[in-house]
């Protein structure tokens, strides 16, 4: 809490009322939500409730119906492909099931998103950001690797890692802990931590882990029916006495 | 969008307002609108495919993975082919103590019809599928919304090199079978009679006109784009979830079959119209 | 990167492979077209080209040497035909050759043949036109085939007929046929000639001890030795009776042939086929056999009643 309050709130990612459907199954009703910088900002929501959508609006994956969303400023809906993939770049996203490319080794996965973002670099510069993004996960030895010889928290952990490789300022998060061990889980929430602190970046996490929400957030959304039911931090929102915030913290 | 949510919320829509298409049959419509579907999808890769960027690396990659590693299977189903068909015919040809018309009477079948769609079925059937699996579970576990967030057009990148590859490489498939074919073809004349390499192609090609070979390579482009577009279509759409992977890659296999023939019949009246015998 | 230079290099052979056997195939098909040799074309016109199509082959002495290219309605008792033929031809083919129209086997593809000119015709030239041959037309010839068969069904009837006939007449050739006196009175023949070549034996035998006698200077013989006409008369008399005995064989050669045809003609069509030709065949046997025998005869009895003979013979009788 201390810590956003101490630097001047700079909104990097504004939301409102924002409405997507899937033909007759509305997910997103109304949702508001602001997330400013060097903020790290949970949301909770039961399964299939839309948490997943969100993100994926905010990175213009899914076209949204109603509302505004401005991701640095700049509502998401009116942007060109160019300037959406401009936005991406400054995004990183960790997919729920890791989404490592099969058919590529980890360096190649690595190497995807740097060479795909239209930075022309040196293939020793290419080498030497795969390793040092590498090294930050603890995976240096796992280069050459294909993506099916990796354990589940490998996977994520190079997830991560390919996540991290352009240094985003804003890191999105879907379920990083979901299927985990509690020690492996332990572990991605402290690179997730570290990650926080070396690069200062700015945090989505999609959550129904309450070990993680706590450990990592400074902020707490909950999403009930589409909307942003409450929003506080941690303890704020698991002494809540209300009937469907209540439930996630029993 | 958004008219459409609110229409679908209103009441008064309920109400008669049925579309000539409702008396159709579930299972028509189901066809129709897969068709519609794949048509779309055809022209969403027509409209990619000649803006940049090009990816030619991926292209190549995909050429290897489907045509180079396809050419064990359909060397050892063609040479089989060349030789059973052979094999099967001589009998009826004995018959009429027609036994040197083998090698033109193989040839010809192999080159204008057999090589062309049982090729191209096997293609399906490999091909398709896993194209159909690959991009299933791609989408599936988010590869493809990974690719999109990391600034590459999916499309582009996973749709347009495999359907480019699979239009220029089963032709070759297609023409390097052919070739194994008739080599299996020959080494089965040469089972009970003896007939020279030279003679055997000498008569193959001998029967052969342009108007056999031209069309039977024309249509494999067909076939092959086909199969390419179906396997795209079928696994970039693929449902959540495993079974929708498995679901995906077996209905690629189905309806790119199915296409081969369609196109194989089309290809036959078109030919028959130009004049082509 | 290794990888991908080997993948690159493989995918590269793999499509070289294909357009290469492609080319070959296509040139193979081309060539076989007289699409990529030297080649000039001639032209031909016919009433009729058969079912002729553009692409058939152009046969020289049996051998392929172009295609058609072209065939066209000039008019309505003409068709053009172009033919495309390799320029080494040119040097074979004459101005009088003549183009058919013809089948490449019994039911095989149409093709037109060729036919060597004669040497005091020249070489052909580019674009010349060659006379043509009325094409043997299938369906003429079954339609031939068809006339010749309704003559063999009119001409069987017929020779049933005649068998009828024959057979219920009992005229001169069924007795010839069915007779077993004739057949007996043949084999009759047969021992009368057995008998007779007995006697021939019997008297050459005796005649080389005649000459012995006479060679050896005994009895009246012997005093005439050195008469030559004598001597020449002598060998014209043994020529003559062994020229008798030659034709006695060939004779009884004839008649055995001729009793084996009867043994076996016994059926009426086999008959029939065999018969007219056995009754002649029979009468002038047997009329030969006649004729020879008698000849024999005299031929023995001119040798008995030559005088230089006469005395031996008539010693003999007493």
């Amino acid at each position: 809490m201390t810590q956003y309050q101490n630097i001047t709130p700079v909104p990097v990612i504004e939301i409102q009322s924002l409405v997507k459907s899937f033909g007759d199954n509305h997910v997103l009703r109304n949702y508001s939500l602001t997330i400013n910088q060097s903020e790290n900002i949970v949301v909770l929501g039961k399964s299939g409730c839309g948490k997943s959508v969100l993100i994926k609006c905010i990175v213009g994956l899914l076209p949204y119906e109603g509302g505004s969303l401005r991701v640095f400023g700049q509502e998401v809906s009116k942007l060109t492909q160019i300037e959406l993939d401009e936005i991406r770049a400054r995004i990183g996203f960790v997919f729920q099931s890791s989404a490592l490319y099969d058919s590529m080794t980890v360096r190649e996965n690595l190497e995807f998103p740097l060479r795909r973002h239209g930075k022309h670099k040196t293939r020793a510069e290419i080498d030497e950001m795969v390793k040092e993004t590498l090294e930050n996960v603890g995976l240096l030895n796992a280069i050459n690797l294909m993506p099916s010889e990796l354990s589940g928290g490998m996977r994520k952990r190079i997830g991560l890692a390919r996540a991290l490789i352009l240094h985003p300022e804003v890191m999105l998060y879907d379920e990083p802990t979901t299927g985990l061990d509690p020690i492996t889980s332990r572990e991605i929430i402290n690179l997730m931590l570290d990650v926080q602190k070396k690069y200062n970046t700015t945090s989505i996490i999609i959550s129904h882990d309450m070990n993680c929400a706590k450990l990592t957030a400074n902020k707490l959304s909950v999403m009930v029916d589409g909307i942003n039911y409450m929003e506080g931090s941690f303890d704020e929102v698991s002494n809540a006495k209300d009937q469907k915030v209540h439930p996630f913290f029993e | 969008m958004i008219s459409g949510f609110q229409v679908s919320e209103g009441s008064k829509m309920k109400p008669k307002e049925k579309d000539v298409l409702d008396y159709l049959p579930h299972s028509v419509q189901v066809f129709l609108n897969e068709a519609g579907e794949i048509t779309r999808f055809a022209i969403r890769f027509f409209k990619q495919v000649l803006g940049p960027p090009y990816e030619f690396k991926e292209t190549a990659r995909q050429s290897f993975d489907i045509g180079y590693r396809s050419l064990p299977l359909i060397g050892i189903t063609a040479f089989i082919i060349g030789l059973v068909l052979t094999l099967q015919s001589r009998p009826t040809l004995a018959e009429f103590g027609a036994e040197s018309w083998l090698p033109s009477m193989v040839g010809i079948s192999i080159i204008r019809e057999i090589g062309p769609v049982v090729f191209a079925l096997i293609c399906a059937g490999k091909i398709g599928s896993s194209i159909g699996a690959e991009l299933g579970s791609m989408k599936v576990t988010e590869q493809i919304d990974a690719m999109e967030v990391s600034g590459t057009n999916p499309f582009k990148y996973i749709v347009v090199t495999r359907i480019i590859s699979t239009t220029l490489t089963i032709p070759i498939l297609i023409v390097i079978g052919d070739a194994i074919a008739l080599y299996g073809s020959y080494l089965a004349v040469n089972i009970r009679a003896s007939v020279s390499f030279t003679l055997f192609f000498k008569q193959v090609f001998e029967s052969l006109q342009f108007s056999d070979a031209i069309p039977a390579l024309i249509k494999t482009f067909f076939f092959g784009f086909a199969i390419g577009l179906v396997g795209c279509y079928k696994g970039y759409n693929s449902k959540k979830g495993t079974e929708g992977v498995g679901r995906s890659a077996n209905s690629a296999v189905v309806v790119s079959s199915l296409m081969v023939f369609l196109l194989d019949l089309i290809a036959v009246q078109i030919t028959q119209f130009f004049g082509f015998l | 990167m290794n990888k991908e230079i080997s993948r690159n290099i493989r995918l590269g052979l793999f499509v070289i492979a294909g357009i290469v056997l492609l080319i070959f195939g296509l040139y193979s098909i081309g060539s076989n077209k007289n699409m990529f040799t030297k080649s000039f074309t001639l032209e031909s016109y016919f009433y009729d080209v058969n079912g002729l199509s553009v692409g058939n082959n152009v046969r020289y002495s049996g051998i392929d040497v172009g295609t058609v290219q072209k065939i066209e309605i000039i008019n309505d008792s003409s068709v053009r035909v172009v033919m495309i033929i390799e320029e080494k031809l040119k040097d074979f083919i004459r101005k009088n050759s003549i183009a058919s129209i013809g089948t490449d086997g019994l039911m095989g593809n149409k093709l037109v043949n060729i036919s060597a000119g004669t040497s005091n015709a020249s070489m052909v030239e580019n674009n010349d036109r060659i006379a043509s041959l009325k094409a043997v037309n299938t369906d003429e010839m079954l339609r031939t085939l068809d006339m010749t068969n309704s003559n063999i069904a009119l001409i069987s009837a017929n020779l049933k007929d005649i068998t009828q006939n024959v057979y219920q007449s009992r005229g001169t050739l069924y007795t010839v046929l069915m007779d077993t006196a004739l057949a007996r009175s043949v084999s009759q023949s047969i021992r009368n000639i057995e008998g007779i070549s007995l006697n021939l034996k019997q008297t050459s035998v005796q005649l080389a001890s005649l000459v012995s006698d006479v060679n050896g200077g005994k009895g009246p013989l012997g005093v005439m030795l050195k008469d030559t006409a004598l001597s020449g008369d002598l060998k014209t008399s043994v020529e003559k009776i062994k020229e008798g005995s030659e034709e006695f064989s060939r004779i009884t050669k004839d008649v055995s042939v001729l009793m084996q045809q009867i043994n076996s003609g016994n059926g009426v069509v086999n008959g029939l086929l065999t018969d007219s030709l056995m009754a002649d065949e029979l009468k002038k046997s047997i009329t030969n056999l006649q004729s020879a025998s008698q000849k024999l005869d005299q031929d023995l009895e001119a040798l008995q009643h030559s005088f230089l003979l006469r005395r031996y013979f008539r010693g003999k009788s007493k």
